[in-house]
């Protein structure tokens, strides 16, 4: 028996998010920048990010970043999709909720894409808390794998049952 | 001297300061918080036209003649999420406000957006 609860699929292309950091980096000024991933990045992808963006003095996207912001972007849009399998549409937080507070993406060292759930996500968000410990807390584990050919990427993942293992 | 002077007069100064203190208060405070509020009371019209030239900024949408309070940003004018993204940080930049997971979730259409921003008093 399956213990498969959602799956999701997004796709990128690319160049569509290279022109979007290009758009918002300023010289020497992250604060449109940052306006635009706190839509959609968690304070570990952001700081990641930025890093990535170095030199803000010379402020045009690197391949490194785009590709980065790309891949998380599409994480967190079949991810949402995910949700809408198992979780009734009234009950999931919104949009900008989940992608930037409620899941962030990390890589292994050899590069494999992992989503971590925030354990801290209900009590940081009283208002989502019934739907966290309902349908996520501890309840759930998550597949994610990520492809590139270039200007496209594509991610998918799995939310699982850990109930089911 | 001023010690003495004020002494002299400072019971009459408290018998006066209340009807005084009304009147300043009614002409120095009162009144240009009532015209502070007015002149940054934001109209629809005046949202609208600026919700627009943002929208019309924008690569996506080449015109802006047909786009009224019922165009959708999704359906008529094909933005998709990322679109959304950008859109509604230009517009948080235009009127320096911050929109809520909530609400952002919630604008639909241009005149949903419009009443949203002239209802927020803090947009600018």
């Amino acid at each position: 028996m399956s213990n498969v609860l959602g799956i999701g699929t997004d796709i990128v292309y690319i160049p569509r998010i290279a022109g979007l950091l290009q758009r918002s980096m300023t010289k020497g000024d992250t604060r449109k920048l940052q306006m635009v991933i706190n839509k959609f990045m968690a304070a570990p992808e952001k700081q990641k990010l930025l890093k990535m963006v170095g030199d803000l003095n010379d402020p045009s996207p690197n391949n490194k970043a785009t590709a980065y912001t790309a891949g998380v972007w599409a994480t967190k849009e079949s991810l949402l999709k995910a949700l809408g399998c198992f979780v009734p549409a009234g009950s999931i937080p919104p949009a900008q909720t989940v992608y930037s507070k409620l899941f962030y993406k990390t890589n292994t060292e050899t590069g494999r894409p992992i989503v971590h759930i925030n354990n801290k996500f209900g009590q940081e968000n009283l208002l989502y808390n019934d739907f966290f410990e309902k349908y996520i807390n501890n309840k759930v584990s998550i597949d994610l794998s990520i492809s590139h050919d270039k200007d496209y990427l594509i991610s998918y993942c799995l939310i699982k049952s850990n109930a089911m293992k | 001297m001023f010690r003495s002077v004020l002494r002299t007069n400072a019971p009459m100064a408290l018998r006066r300061a209340a009807p005084i203190a009304v009147r300043v208060n009614a002409a120095r405070f009162m009144m240009p918080t009532r015209n502070y509020s007015a002149a940054n009371k934001l109209t629809n019209d005046a949202v609208q036209t600026r919700v627009l030239s943002v929208i019309q900024a924008f690569n996506k949408t080449n015109s802006v003649a047909d786009v009224s309070a019922k165009t959708s940003f999704h359906q008529d004018l094909g933005l998709d999420s990322l679109d959304t993204v950008e859109l509604l940080v230009a517009i948080e930049e235009e009127f320096e406000i911050e929109i809520p997971d909530k609400v952002a979730d919630e604008l639909k259409t241009v005149g949903e957006t419009v009443e949203y921003i002239a209802s927020n008093p803090e947009a600018l």
